[in-house]
């Protein structure tokens, strides 16, 4: 027994050393695909959140996941990069310098401005004024007028590094020779300089950045460190250290929150400065030899960003932190963990327990030696430590003494899964359930009673006891979900009872006093108002599987591990920041042993992983992780839209955008989702980040697209574009009115029209109907029947042949009377048969007392036409209002051509009239009036009586 | 009295004839070693041609010295090699060391000072803003120069070729020490 002691105390003794120090995560991010080093020696964020890289051979742009060369820079050797008023302006080692408009580089050439050598620094003032500080003096350009100030004008030396312009436009300049406080007024330049005589730690400055007070800045030098500037006072001092400055040249400051200060220096060092009083400030080193860190800066999400001689590499120093653990350390041992309230990290490696005093400075060093594995280690308040083994009880280490095997037999050998210590109580779980003890404040325990599932916890297997601030137990059980034990009495919930989710292996609370509980594959349940909501389910990513642990810390954030990768909870962000092997930050796997984490008593969690712990900070501000989307391009009918044009003519509908996501924690798991308002109001999900919208009809659009990395886009950042396509001419209302306009018009001129046509033949017929009425009546006239029949009777006692023919011959007159009459236009062949017929009558009776001349080309006969009886009406006029007689006959002339007929006859008025019949010139006057423009026409010519007909 | 008058006079005018404080310093002798520690061999060779100025008043210095003047390599080959195809000594004939100082230096007062030289460095074509520590020796008409530092053969485009890897080291030590006095008139 007492050697037993003795070995224990001695092995107690043996200081068994495991290195740890805690230092950031670091990744190293190459520039371009050949994996070859570029130099990069600037760094700035822009107002969109890209991160840009100024670098010996041009500018480029990340997003987080790919680099893109801004057109123009190629060749140039960026030297000076700002921000002002959201435009990014650009210096270069050949003395040019301009802004960045449109992805590419604007340069301003100014006449006057020569000047060959780098543009260190560029500050914008409203009024397109500009300072340029270079290694040749300070110029200042606005309006095409430069103005070049050097020693020769009072700076203390040439080579200026940085520029800045106080509060009070008064302008700082670091050069080789200190800093130069220039106020212009009037036309009149005061200078006051500040150098090493003066408080500054060197003459050189390199650096300065404005402090988080205002008017002051960090400055600095190329040996001798830091020093603080103050504008109002005009004064400089330097930052007292506890040792003299060693680490070299300062490349560039980083002012971060809450007063701290990240410097890197030229011989590979990062420094982590954080001020303590007024001037002084303790300083915690990491060095990183090969990678000489030029610039230094911090993004949106946290992560902090070097430019290096290699490229660009990303620390995790805000957030995480690792504290790598030297042999015989290995992942696969790490068995159980806990903290105490003097923050003293105890670590249990298989069956040997090691302490660190945290922060982590020291080394580890083991305290104990136990007879069985460790399978749980657990401080109280009182300062005790609790172990439980696999077989061999439950331990008890006194504040400052050694671990004791506790006398309770009731635990025999079975393995302890959980221990809870609570204030006057002690939970133990083991393989028969918990058992509940009265804890003295000596240390002694008394069992009270048993918990199991037979008293209702439901399940003899408790995973993990769980005390919350409110004094609650809960337990994680397999099979029966949560339990929570409170008063006395059990409480369960039975959204665990769907598929896999009722084996709980993991309890936590967050700093809003949330509960967490992490279940068998890899749901993830939180606690809120009165039900257990299901967190993973927006999760799309599917390698995260079997949850071990999760445990939060004092400021929100939930750290959940799973076998491959640890998920973060940012409440505010409302999702989880993923770390897994494909990041290169080392962290290729994690414990696979349930609970095993521990917590600080400021909040900060550790984790195992296989180089050593992981150490999740507490984050005092909590930065968006969300990603950020910008609409890149825009194409229509595949040419792209210049900037700021959103009006389309009707033919170009054919739109395309690409729009790019930045994500600076997760960007291989950027996913998008966008729609066209005025489209149609349906998300699009993709992973591609283009949409194509073609042949799109006239109309007002939105084209919405937002980002997420887990397909939640209830927070999610978005872009937005709106544009009108025009609607083609024959759309727009007033066309379209003036087309109906016109149709109306139209209608009602074509069924005017119609009318008057309706009318005229109406009117044709009803003239055609009493002509041929009135002829009919004129020529049954008794008197013409009297005068035929008296002149056949003539002939019948004269000539028996002319009699018959006379009598056909007024039969066919009157025949063709008949077949014609009720016709529009006849024939001129047809007609001149009437007048022949007609004509044969008359001769007949008058003789020789009526001559007619017709000259009428047979052509013309048949295809010209004429109303039916105009010839014969005419003729039979001239025979009525004309002497027919033997000494003075009539002679009617009837000549013809391709226009109209013309009917002659000279005037030899009757002295008697005969009857009239009532159809005259008027009757065929109307009826060619019906049928033609062209004009009947009639008078006297000379001693002629001429009518003219148009022939048709 | 005219007497002491004379004197004065003629005692203040040689004080001012000897004084060269704020003048054009020469480079009277000057020597340039490097040494290249590689793993498989050890180059070094020297040169005795370095030709400078130096403006005490101004603070600013001007170094020069022929690349083809350096000898004391291992073999003649090795130099034939160096001009030819690493320092290309037909399109760069020099290398250059020009820039100001920037610690104050009463060159007034005899003494050693530990100043920085800040200036550009043209190697092989390719200028450098280097910062170089240098030790200024003071004394009445003659100033010494001594310095020690390193070169980057990759800051100035100098390529080292797979085959020699182990025998060039891509850092370069490098020692100068000058001798200057004032410029003749």
């Amino acid at each position: 027994m007492t050697r037993q002691f003795l070995l224990i105390l001695f092995l107690c003794c043996m200081a068994v050393r495991l290195q740890a120090q805690p230092r950031p995560l670091i990744r190293d991010v190459w520039m371009n695909d050949n994996r070859t080093p570029l130099k990069a020696t600037k760094l700035l964020s822009d107002n969109r959140g890209y991160l840009l890289v100024g670098t010996v051979q041009g500018l480029y742009r990340y997003n987080g996941s790919t680099f893109r060369l801004l057109k123009g820079t190629q060749h140039l050797q960026i030297t000076a990069l700002s921000l002002h008023s959201d435009t990014v302006w650009m210096g270069a080692g050949n003395g040019c310098f301009g802004y960045i408009s449109n992805d590419s580089f604007r340069m301003q050439a100014v006449p006057g401005y020569k000047n060959r050598s780098a543009v260190n620094a560029i500050c914008r003032l409203p009024g397109d004024s500009t300072w340029l500080g270079t290694e040749a003096g300070l110029f200042f350009l606005r309006q095409g007028q430069v103005r070049h100030y050097t020693t020769e004008q009072g700076l203390s030396d040439d080579f200026i590094y940085t520029l800045f312009f106080t509060k009070d436009r008064r302008l700082l300049a670091g050069t080789d020779q200190g800093i130069n406080d220039m106020a212009f007024s009037g036309g009149k330049t005061g200078n006051t300089i500040t150098t090493a005589e003066q408080g500054l730690c060197d003459n050189i400055t390199r650096v300065m950045r404005p402090a988080h007070t205002q008017g002051i800045y960090w400055c600095g030098g190329q040996e001798g460190g830091l020093s603080l500037y103050d504008a109002r006072t005009r004064q400089a001092r330097p930052l007292r250290l506890p040792e003299a400055w060693s680490w070299g040249q300062i490349n560039d400051i980083l002012v971060a929150r809450e007063q701290k200060v990240w410097v890197v220096t030229d011989a590979g060092y990062l420094l982590e400065v954080n001020p303590v009083g007024h001037d002084s400030a303790r300083v915690n080193a990491f060095y990183y030899p090969d990678r000489k860190i030029q610039a230094i800066l911090q993004d949106k999400s946290g992560n902090i960003w070097c430019a290096t001689g290699k490229g660009l590499s990303m620390l995790t120093a805000e957030y995480l932190d690792q504290i790598p653990v030297a042999a015989p350390y290995t992942l696969s041992a790490v068995t159980a963990m806990c903290c105490d309230r003097n923050n003293r990290l105890y670590m249990a490696l298989d069956n040997e327990v090691y302490f660190m005093d945290l922060p982590g400075a020291a080394a580890f060093r083991r305290l104990h030696r136990a007879g069985a594995a460790v399978s749980v280690l657990c401080a109280d308040a009182a300062g005790r430590v609790w172990m439980g083994t696999s077989g061999d009880g439950l331990w008890l280490r006194q504040p400052g003494g050694r671990f004791v095997k506790t006398a309770v037999t009731e635990l025999g050998a079975e393995s302890i899964l959980s221990i809870y210590a609570g204030k006057d109580r002690l939970w133990v779980s083991g393989l028969n359930g918990v058992k509940e003890f009265q804890l003295t404040a000596s240390g002694q325990l008394r069992l009270l009673k048993t918990h199991n599932k037979a008293s209702g916890i439901g399940s003899d297997y408790i995973y993990q006891l769980f005390g919350d601030r409110q004094g609650r137990l809960w337990m994680a059980t397999d099979g029966a979900g949560v339990c929570m034990f409170s008063g006395g009495s059990y409480r369960h919930w039975n959204t665990f009872d769907s598929a896999g989710s009722n084996v709980v292996y993991t309890l936590t609370e967050d700093a809003s006093g949330a509960l967490w509980a992490g279940t068998m594959f890899r749901d993830l349940f939180r606690f809120s108002g009165n039900r257990w909501e299901n967190i993973r389910r927006k999760e799309v990513q599917d390698i995260d599987v079997n949850l071990s642990t999760v445990n939060a810390n004092a400021t929100g954030q939930v750290m959940a591990v799973y076998q491959r990768c640890i998920d973060v909870w940012y409440p505010r962000s409302h999702f989880f920041r993923h770390f897994n092997s494909r990041h290169g930050l080392g962290l290729d796997s994690t414990s696979r042993v349930l609970n095993c984490s521990a917590r600080d008593t400021s909040g900060n969690v550790y984790i195992p992983f296989e180089k050593g712990l992981l150490v999740f900070r507490n984050q005092p501000y909590e930065y968006d992780i969300r990603p950020e989307v910008h609409i890149a391009e825009i194409n229509n009918n595949l040419k792209p839209v210049e900037g700021g044009r959103n009006r389309f003519g009707p033919g170009e509908n054919y739109l395309s955008f690409a729009f790019d996501g930045i994500s600076f924690t997760n960007p291989e798991r950027l996913n998008y989702r966008f729609r066209l308002e005025g489209y149609s109001d349906n998300w699009v999900y993709t992973n591609e980040p283009s949409a194509v919208f073609p042949k799109l009809p006239s109309g007002t659009y939105t084209f919405r697209v937002q980002v997420s990395v887990n397909g939640d886009f209830d927070h999610a950042n978005e872009a937005a574009y709106y544009f009108t396509i025009a609607s083609p001419v024959w759309k727009r209302a007033w066309f379209i009115a003036m087309v109906f306009g016109a149709a109306f018009v139209a209608a009602y001129l074509l069924i005017r029209f119609r009318d008057r046509r309706m009318q005229r033949l109406a009117q044709l017929e009803q003239e055609r109907v009493l002509f041929g009425y009135e002829h009919l009546k004129s020529q049954v006239n008794p008197h013409f029947l009297f005068n035929s029949l008296n002149t056949l009777t003539n002939l019948i006692e004269e000539n028996r042949e002319n009699a018959v023919l006379y009598t056909e011959r007024l039969s066919d007159l009157y025949r063709n009377m008949l077949r014609y009459h009720d016709k529009e236009l006849i024939a001129l062949a047809e007609e001149w048969e009437i007048l022949m017929a007609y004509l044969y009558i008359q001769q007949s009776r008058f003789g020789e007392a009526l001559k007619i001349k017709g000259d009428i080309p047979e052509r013309l006969k048949e295809q010209k036409r004429i109303p039916p009886m105009a010839l014969q009406l005419l003729v039979e006029n001239a025979i009525k209002h004309n002497v027919v007689s033997l000494s003075s006959p009539l002679m009617i002339d009837i000549t013809a051509d391709e226009e109209e007929i013309r009917i002659s006859n000279p005037i030899r008025p009757k002295i008697r009239r005969e009857l009239e019949s009532g159809i005259g010139l008027t009757n065929i006057r109307s009826r060619y009036a019906l049928l033609t423009r062209r004009k009947v026409r009639f008078g006297k010519e000379g001693e002629n009586w001429v009518v003219t007909l148009p022939l048709l | 009295m005219t007497v002491r008058l004379f004197l004065l006079v003629l005692l203040t005018a040689m004080h001012f004839w000897g004084n060269a404080q704020s003048g054009i310093y020469e480079v009277k002798t000057g020597e340039i070693h490097f040494f290249s520690e590689a793993p498989k061999e050890l180059i070094s060779a020297s040169s005795n041609k370095l030709k400078g100025i130096m403006d005490t008043g101004k603070k600013t210095f001007a170094f020069k010295i022929d690349i083809a003047s350096f000898v004391g390599f291992n073999n003649n080959l090795q130099r034939g090699h160096f001009n030819e195809n690493y320092m290309e000594s037909n399109l760069y004939p020099s290398a250059s060391f020009r820039g100001k100082i920037i610690e104050d230096v009463d060159f007034d007062r005899d003494g050693t000072y530990e100043v920085r030289a800040k200036g550009k460095l043209n190697i092989h074509g390719v200028e450098q803003e280097r910062i170089i520590r240098v030790v200024l020796g003071v004394r009445k008409n003659r100033y010494t120069v001594k310095s020690d530092f390193t070169v980057f053969l990759t800051d100035h485009n100098i390529k080292i070729p797979r085959v020699v890897n182990d025998k060039l080291s891509p850092e370069i030590k490098v020692h100068v020490t000058a001798v200057l006095q004032p410029q003749n008139p």
